[in-house]
């Protein structure tokens, strides 16, 4: 058996990682080291990094007021369950009551989170791997398929690859949900955000799907089953308020080390548009802490909400590829701030005004019946503008930003309207107007702000009036009406 | 050769020691995991795997006494899982599922493993291991590439000894069949011409 086991020996020799594969390897150990550190009482005085400007816990055990406290884990070790940190003296029984802001406070969630999560350590550790492994297969095909490499037989690989490390990640979850019901949702949160990202991307880039050796539309069946499977499997467990925003921080943080280090290389505009998100983020959690005692729900959506969101962004910081396949506008909208929103408002304003009053100034050259309901359209907007204008003073952006909408639909229909009776009117000139098609309410299109904001001045002349469609929802401004006796206006949208 | 690692004196140790065996060790667990699954990423990932979640342990208070069982025992956890949750997913099953339980075989002597051996080229035997079911690979592995002891597999595994043997006798054998029939199946195209 010597010969055979030498020569068994002797034709694996060459099976070994390549020099970069170990480097890779090690470099990706080394930072999942850093993100998962060794507790306190066993880490090497070196590693440790303070928070002094947080209140709630970073990342494990780095908060100062955590330092004075000695947390005995050879004690807790081998002892089950959250009745262990009761055992020990005092301090966790006080700590129970801490609420953010607190000296305690770090030590509730720090103390009680860690217990917990070295109870599900393998569970949690495994979701979050699972999901990367996810990730990273999907990416390899991409690259593939980039280049026209990715055979049906790859392709079906990774959709292969996908469902198992899909199922291992919900696998563990429900596993983690027996011990930690809370963390169990977290980790369901990211793993959906994850897939979202993945799905966003997979849809970016199936162009040619046709093509042999770039379709993923095998990989994106997969992911799309993964997200259905993680929807069904959802629960429903409410996470204390204290637990999510002591997550949310922990996540942000890593969020922002990990900007640090890219921001060095990645190309500006899209540095630019990261720290946006980041900003938005900020604020949302600023609102959250507001809210959270007299609206516990809104502040809990919120918190899930910026979970989700840093959950893509690290993803999308982590892969180059999808930050050149996908804007990181598709994956997180912009949050505009209030400024921003006023800005917007006043501009809809402006303009729904102009509609208005340019309306108003044909009324006379309008039929009978088309002057009724411009009436009845003034009333409406009229209406809106009015609680537009209150709820600005009252502070309520959103509520005003949305009547600023329903108003402009309002506004845009009378135009429509207008326009059309008009132009019967003085017959066979056919008038070509261009509607531009913006996707934000926030963009006037260029025949209003050339006009200086007053409706096509229908009064016989063939200047093209203003129909804009904007994209929302009330907006019911067609391409032409090809009904108008006689006259055929042409539309098109740029 | 790694001794108890939780003292005070060797506070600095845990990273060290951790990242010094990752040096040791990863190329004989890549190379086992290539072996066993036959796709080198797939192997990588294994690899990474097994060492993120020695690092867990770690971390959680667990002592090592030898990181090499211990990475062994997580790979060799890992892999078996792979396996078995494709075997719940495909058509495979059907195929690989062998009926036969080696707990049933007499008491096998070493003699016989070794005299099946002699009769096989270990050169071939690498190159087809891809066509053995999961279990006899492993152990295979374990015994030929890796230099795993009858005990130390057993305790891997968490089979009998005798289990053991006679499923590496039965590997060994079906290397063998596949091997003569690759063989006569050569002889015979030759002398077609």
């Amino acid at each position: 058996m010597k010969r055979f086991t030498a020569q068994m020996k002797k034709s694996t020799d060459d099976i070994r990682l390549k020099a970069s594969e170990r480097r890779e390897l090690r470099e990706q150990l080394v930072s999942y080291m850093e993100y998962h550190p060794l507790p306190k009482d066993m880490r090497t005085p070196a590693r440790r990094t303070t928070r002094a400007d947080r209140t709630a816990v970073a990342a494990a055990g780095e908060t100062d007021a955590f330092t004075h406290v000695r947390v005995p884990w050879l004690a807790l070790k081998g002892v089950a369950g959250f009745a262990a940190v009761v055992l020990i003296v005092g301090v966790p029984y006080f700590a129970e009551q801490a609420v953010p802001g607190d000296a305690l406070y770090p030590f509730k969630v720090q103390v009680n989170e860690e217990v917990r999560g070295s109870l599900a350590f393998s569970d949690y550790d495994e979701i979050e791997w699972e999901t990367e492994r996810l990730g990273r297969r999907i990416d390899e095909a991409r690259l593939l398929a980039n280049e026209g490499r990715l055979t049906p037989e790859i392709e079906a690989e990774v959709a292969r690859a996908v469902r198992d490390h899909s199922g291992a990640a919900q696998d563990a979850i429900r596993s983690l949900r027996l011990q930690d019901t809370e963390g169990a949702t977290i980790a369901e949160i990211q793993l959906a955000s994850t897939l979202d990202v993945q799905s966003a991307i997979l849809r970016s880039h199936n162009v040619a799907t046709t093509t042999t050796g770039r379709s993923t539309d095998a990989i994106a069946v997969a992911v799309a089953e993964a997200q259905q499977a993680a929807q069904n499997n959802k629960s429903t467990t409410t996470i204390p308020y204290e637990r999510l925003s002591s997550r949310v921080e922990q996540e942000t943080t890593r969020a922002e080390e990990l900007f640090k280090s890219i921001s060095e290389y990645a190309a500006q505009p899209q540095v630019d548009e990261i720290e946006r998100r980041f900003d938005d983020i900020e604020r949302k959690f600023a609102r959250a802490v507001d809210v959270h005692e007299e609206r516990p729900e809104l502040a809990t959506t919120l918190l899930r909400e910026i979970l989700a969101d840093v959950q893509k962004m690290v993803v999308f910081m982590t892969d180059i590829d999808v930050q050149e396949n996908v804007s990181i506008d598709t994956l997180i909208p912009e949050e505009l701030t209030d400024d921003e929103r006023r800005i917007i408002i006043t501009e809809q304003v402006a303009e729904i005004k102009a509609v208005r009053t340019a309306v108003a100034d044909e009324l006379t050259n309008l039929d009978a019946e088309t002057q009724e309901k411009a009436q009845a359209a003034f009333i409406m907007i009229n209406s809106l503008l009015e609680q537009v204008r209150e709820a600005e003073s009252a502070g309520d952006l959103l509520q005003a930003e949305q009547r600023a909408r329903e108003a402009r639909a309002f506004a845009d229909d009378l135009a429509q309207m207008a326009d059309t009776d008009l132009s019967e009117e003085t017959d066979p000139a056919s008038d070509d107007t261009t509607a531009s098609s913006t996707d934000e309410t926030a963009s006037t299109s260029p025949q209003q702000t050339d006009d200086d904001g007053s409706a096509g001045d229908g009064s016989g002349a063939t200047s093209s009036p203003a129909t804009t469609t904007p994209a929302t929802a009330t907006s019911s401004a067609p391409a032409t009406s090809t009904d108008t006796t006689g006259t055929t206006s042409t539309t098109t949208s740029s | 050769m790694s001794g108890r690692q939780r003292t005070d004196e060797n506070q600095g140790g845990h990273e060290e020691q951790f990242l010094a065996a990752f040096e040791e060790y990863s190329d004989a667990l890549f190379r086992h995991a290539y072996l066993r699954v036959s796709d080198r990423e797939q192997a990588i990932d294994l690899v990474h795997d097994t060492f993120t979640k020695a690092w867990s342990f770690i971390r959680n208070g667990h002592e090592i006494d030898a990181y090499r069982p211990f990475l062994y025992k997580i790979l060799n956890n890992k892999i078996v899982d792979t396996y078995r949750r494709r075997k719940e997913s495909s058509l495979d099953a059907m195929m690989e599922g062998e009926g036969v339980d080696e707990s049933a075989f007499a008491e096998l002597s070493e003699d016989t493993t070794e005299r099946i051996a002699a009769t096989i080229d270990g050169r071939q035997a690498v190159k087809l291991l891809e066509t053995l079911p999961d279990e006899f690979r492993e152990v295979l592995v374990l015994r030929f590439i890796d230099g795993l002891g009858p005990k130390e597999i057993s305790a891997l595994t968490e089979e009998t000894e005798n289990v053991v043997s006679v499923r590496i006798h039965r590997g060994l054998k079906r290397l063998r069949d596949t091997i003569n029939a690759e063989s006569t199946k050569r002889e015979h195209n030759r002398t077609k011409k």
